[in-house]
């Protein structure tokens, strides 16, 4: 693979309205295990919409299938969103601590300031 | 302090007020009666750390009447179709009229709201759909709105096009939040406006661009050749221009009528019946033709800069507005006496009133970079006229008693200091600062004149006329001077050079192979290998930063388009191209702003003396402590925190060190070109991007661990680590050229409020200034708050709403920091003078 | 370490470090995970000390000139 190809598939991953979902339904949707949940996912700092990368998985994992690729060489990691679906994924590790205020401009480790993390919470 | 009863606080008298160094209830106390309500009654839009204020919510008219006119203009040219978009808004969103208010114009239809620009960037869009507390009641609703939206500019924003051609790794890399933040398009940026140029009225550029128009049309009739086929493409462009304008006029004829209408048939005070006619006159006046008195010129510059903020985010705000309203000041208090100083007072507290209430949703990097302000609006003041002579005056002085009545955090004001200042005006800027506003920063104007000159080739003449384009780059106010389009996307998360230097271009926190691979520091052989992985980073790191935003800049005419900013830049009207064309003629004027810079000046010296001079930790040992975080290595961190140099106590190993680093950068700075091919050379700064940041850069040589805040200033030292006084501090900073060396330099220093008291400590403080002028410093800003008043803060917030604190390159009230970054600044050094 | 609020107890790496705003105190702020107290932690010794509220300052005043910084105003 080319090094623009390599670095093309994680930019479509990046550029997230391309690949999200429309409508409410599927935005408001926070599944019980989720990237957001796991301690191996961190918020992306330059957009808060809710991307992220695991600590772990690099770009070419995919949990979507039934039966997912876990890749974990490469130069990025993967990205993916707060809300999607982890059931799959071995490496999920619940996080025990999930900082929902964003007022003390908190590591993007800890931090779940979205909305529907917070009604989650509830 | 905080022990006095509410029945002991009513009888001090101002005073006592004063002696006790309680300026924000001083202001209180003598403001007139119309500041004073229209100061409580001001909503605040800047972020309170990270989030906003209860009772913000986003405005979901304005892209719903942009949406739609977008929509049924499908397939126009882009500036054509957001002109049309853009006069839809201006015609039918709401307006108000605030009681007591003599200055009119806000963005947005209801003054709780904040707008956004849905044409700019999808992520933002949907950060939006996600952001707790901004959806307006009944949410439900609210949400069915945005995400019908976001849909529909999903893929179609200007970020989006523009990542599409992006080299992709590039886009990754950018949009990783590691390496710097900002966005590629003018969605979010700020323009610099030639006020000589727009005061001539919109009718007058109206007719302007319709004499343009007719013999561009006369030429299109004759032979066809090439030369003609460019012509077509100008047309629509004009054309946009003229439907802005047009729009413009009518969005203050709105207010005129809105006016006239209460003060005939609904006011019943005289006295503000009185005021409502005059607004219905001024509204009808300006911007179609050009002010005539005080009231008149702030209204126009008002309109002008909420009109501008109708068409894209406008995160700073150039303006020098003392040299722009002076004259009007002076035809009306002094010769005419058509207004009074109270009542002058009155006009200019409010304009600064009015503009604190601007608000414009900003995404969670640029809340937690600039907590508690919408943007960083720093006026300019004082200087020098084109021909070098002092443009102080009357306005000036109305500016800085008006900011200590109001005390808003934003905008805030940058001074240019020069030999010739009056004794007058220079005690102005001291009381603002003894009232604890941390404003005006004092600049120096004879450096940075020669600094624009230097790097970018303005004549001297142009330079003189420099504004802040954002905190602290000058830029010429002039026809081929005026900067259209700063991007804020050209700012580097410096300390990334020293750590990808130490981990061989991987980053550890985002997990990513992002730098070059410049070796294992361990196989270093000595520390010139180390300084060399080290200069390769930080080319790779400006590289990266400055690609992206020259693309950005050459397509944002395609992707974004400037229809009104365009209609209001002379040599745009006359070439009938988009503003932002950096082909129309601009000189170029580009930087990068350097966060986080003094860590690696810190973080060598460290490495140099410890690990190669001393050999008293092996590079080994150096690595393992920094990959544990420093957790159980306290005693090795603390060595390297208080026996290696420290960057701002006059100790030669380090800022030697300093001094080649800023060499090596300002060699890059010139083989980075713009697209006006001229040079990007380093602003070292930060806002609060040392606390955004600081859970971005992992454990450092200096001693901070990943989570610590990284260093406050552009060179400023560490906190507590300046420990010889200020003269040493001083000393340091002058060991490099401010006009050579870089674009400039933000220095934050901490004065004893005991010790500046009465006029002792005027003197103090100007002899202390005189010695920053003659090493050549070309920045420097105070805080003088104690730290009792701010720990009070801390633990009541709301008896301190109106405390101001300078966080780097503007001012915020303390209370809308957070934690992190308030304890930040209560540890920085309080530096004693004489 | 233990946390002086909860008495939840796990090893230093367990409570979530926030920062030290003073780079050359060895006191930090860290988050007990059981009950979420911000808490002053010596990091030579590895102890919280006590749990932070709003106004408190376990690094004690600003360097420099603290007899006339530090002075109350009231």
């Amino acid at each position: 693979m080319s090094r623009r190809d390599k670095w093309k598939s994680a930019r479509d991953a990046m550029m997230g309205p391309l690949a999200r979902a429309k409508g409410v339904k599927n935005r408001e949707s926070v599944p019980e295990t989720c990237c957001g949940k796991c301690q191996m996912w961190s918020e992306n700092a330059y957009s808060s919409e809710g991307r992220g990368t695991c600590r772990v998985l690099k770009m070419g994992s995919d949990l979507n299938s039934n039966q997912p690729t876990y890749v974990l060489e490469g130069e990025a990691g993967l990205i993916s969103y707060f809300n999607m679906d982890a059931s799959r994924c071995t490496y999920f590790t619940k996080m025990e601590l999930i900082d929902t205020d964003g007022t003390e401009c908190s590591d993007p480790h800890f931090r779940r300031a979205l909305r529907q993390m917070k009604k989650f919470n509830e | 302090m905080g022990q006095r009863t509410a029945q002991t606080e009513k009888a001090l008298s101002v005073d006592e007020l004063a002696n006790r160094r309680e300026w924000w209830s001083v202001a209180q106390k003598t403001r007139s009666k119309r500041l004073d309500y229209l100061r409580k009654g001001v909503w605040k839009k800047g972020a309170i750390g990270g989030n906003y204020a209860p009772g913000i919510k986003i405005d979901l008219t304005l892209p719903q009447l942009f949406t739609e006119k977008w929509q049924e203009q499908e397939g126009e040219p882009i500036m054509l179709q957001k002109a049309h978009a853009i006069a839809h808004v201006l015609d039918n969103i709401p307006i108000f009229i605030t009681d007591r208010s003599q200055i009119m114009g806000y963005i947005g239809s209801a003054p709780h709201q904040i707008v956004w620009h849905w044409q700019g960037i999808s992520m933002v869009n949907e950060e939006i759909y996600n952001e707790e507390g901004i959806i307006p009641e009944p949410e439900e609703e609210s949400l069915e709105i945005l995400a019908t939206l976001n849909d529909y500019w999903g893929g179609r924003t200007a970020v989006d096009k523009l990542a599409r051609i992006l080299d992709p790794e590039d886009a990754v890399k950018f949009m990783s939040g590691a390496i710097g933040w900002g966005t590629p398009t003018s969605a979010a940026t700020y323009s610099t406006k030639d006020f000589t140029y727009i005061f001539k009225g919109f009718e007058a550029l109206l007719a302007e661009i319709e004499e343009r128009m007719e013999e561009t049309e006369q030429k299109l009739q004759g032979n066809p050749s090439p030369q003609l086929l460019p012509l077509y493409d100008k047309l629509p462009r004009w054309e946009a221009m003229q439907i802005v304008l047009e729009a413009s006029i009518r969005y203050a004829k709105r207010y005129a009528r809105l006016a006239r209408t209460l003060a005939e048939h609904f006011e019943s005070d005289p006295t503000r019946k009185e005021e409502l006619l005059r607004i219905a006159e001024t509204c009808e006046r300006v911007p179609a033709k050009p002010p005539r008195n005080l009231q008149e010129s702030l209204q126009f510059d008002h309109f002008v800069q909420v009109l501008a903020r109708y068409e894209t985010f406008e995160g700073a705000w150039p303006h020098r507005p003392d040299y722009v309203h002076g004259p009007y000041y002076d035809k009306d208090v002094n010769q005419e006496k058509r207004l009074t100083k109270e009542e002058a007072l009155d006009l200019v507290g409010e304009h600064l009133i009015r503009t604190y209430e601007v608000g414009i949703f900003a995404p969670k990097w640029a809340r937690e970079g600039l907590q508690g302000i919408t943007g960083t609006w720093v006026w300019t003041m004082g200087g020098v006229k084109p021909d070098g002579s002092d443009a102080c005056n009357d306005m000036t002085i109305a500016y800085m008693q008006a900011a200590r009545l109001v005390r808003v955090s934003n905008p805030t004001f940058g001074f240019r200091w020069h030999p010739k200042v009056k004794d007058e005006v220079l005690r102005e800027c001291f009381e603002c600062i003894r009232h604890g506003l941390g404003y005006p920063s004092m600049r120096n104007d004879p450096v940075l004149v020669a600094n624009t000159v230097h790097w970018y080739g303005h004549p001297v003449e142009e330079a003189r006329t420099w504004v802040h384009q954002a905190c602290m780059s000058p830029c010429p106010t002039t026809k081929y001077g005026c900067q259209p389009m700063r991007m804020a996307s050209a700012t580097a998360n410096c300390a990334k050079m020293i750590e990808y230097a130490l981990h061989d271009g991987y980053d550890p926190v985002v997990n990513m192979q992002m730098g070059p691979k410049t070796g294992d520091p361990r196989q270093f052989k000595d520390f010139e290998e180390f300084f060399g992985a080290w200069v390769k980073q930080m080319e790779w790191l400006r590289n990266i930063l400055v690609r992206t935003v020259n693309l950005g800049r050459v397509k944002d005419p395609e992707f974004f388009g400037r229809p009104f900013l365009s209609a209001i830049y002379e040599r745009a009207v006359e070439t009938g191209t988009d503003a932002c064309d950096p082909s129309n003629g601009e000189r170029g004027n580009a930087w990068v702003t350097g966060f986080t810079w003094v860590e690696n000046a810190d973080s060598l010296a460290a490495i140099k003396k410890f690990v190669y001079d001393e050999k008293k930790y092996t590079m080994d040992q150096l690595m393992e402590a920094l990959n544990a975080n420093w957790v159980g290595y306290e005693e090795m961190r603390l060595d390297f925190v208080k026996n290696a140099p420290k960057w701002g106590n006059d100790d030669d190993y380090v800022d030697d060190l300093m001094v080649r680093c800023l060499r090596e950068v300002s060699r890059h700075a010139k083989e980075n070109k713009c697209p006006s091919n001229n040079n990007w050379p380093l602003l070292p700064e930060n806002v609060s991007g040392n606390i955004h940041y600081a859970n971005l850069v992992g454990a450092l040589p200096n001693g901070r661990r990943l989570g610590d805040a990284l260093y406050d200033g552009g060179i400023s030292p560490g906190p507590g680590l300046d420990k010889k006084g200020p003269t040493a501090v001083l000393k340091s900073c002058g060991k490099f050229d401010h006009v050579t060396d870089g674009r400039a330099f933000l220095l934050n220093q901490r004065l004893s409020p005991t010790q500046l008291s009465g006029e002792k400590g005027y003197q103090l403080w100007k002899a202390y200034m005189k010695t920053w002028a003659d090493l050549g410093l070309d920045h420097v800003q105070f805080n003088m708050v104690d730290d009792a008043t701010l720990r009070a803060a801390q633990k009541d917030p709301e008896k301190y709403q109106e405390v101001i604190v300078r966080v780097a390159g503007y001012s915020a009230h303390f209370v809308d920091i957070s934690r992190k970054t308030q304890d930040n600044i209560i540890q920085r050094t309080v530096q004693g003078l004489g | 370490m233990k946390c002086t609020e909860c008495a939840f107890e796990a090893p230093i790496g367990k409570f979530r470090y926030l920062y030290n705003a003073r780079i050359d105190s060895s006191i930090s702020m860290r988050q007990c995970p059981q009950c979420e107290q911000w808490l002053a932690v010596d990091e030579l010794l590895g102890e919280a000390q006590d749990a932070v509220h709003p106004g408190e300052a376990p690094w004690g005043k600003s360097a420099g000139i603290e007899g006339l910084a530090g002075d109350s105003q009231g």
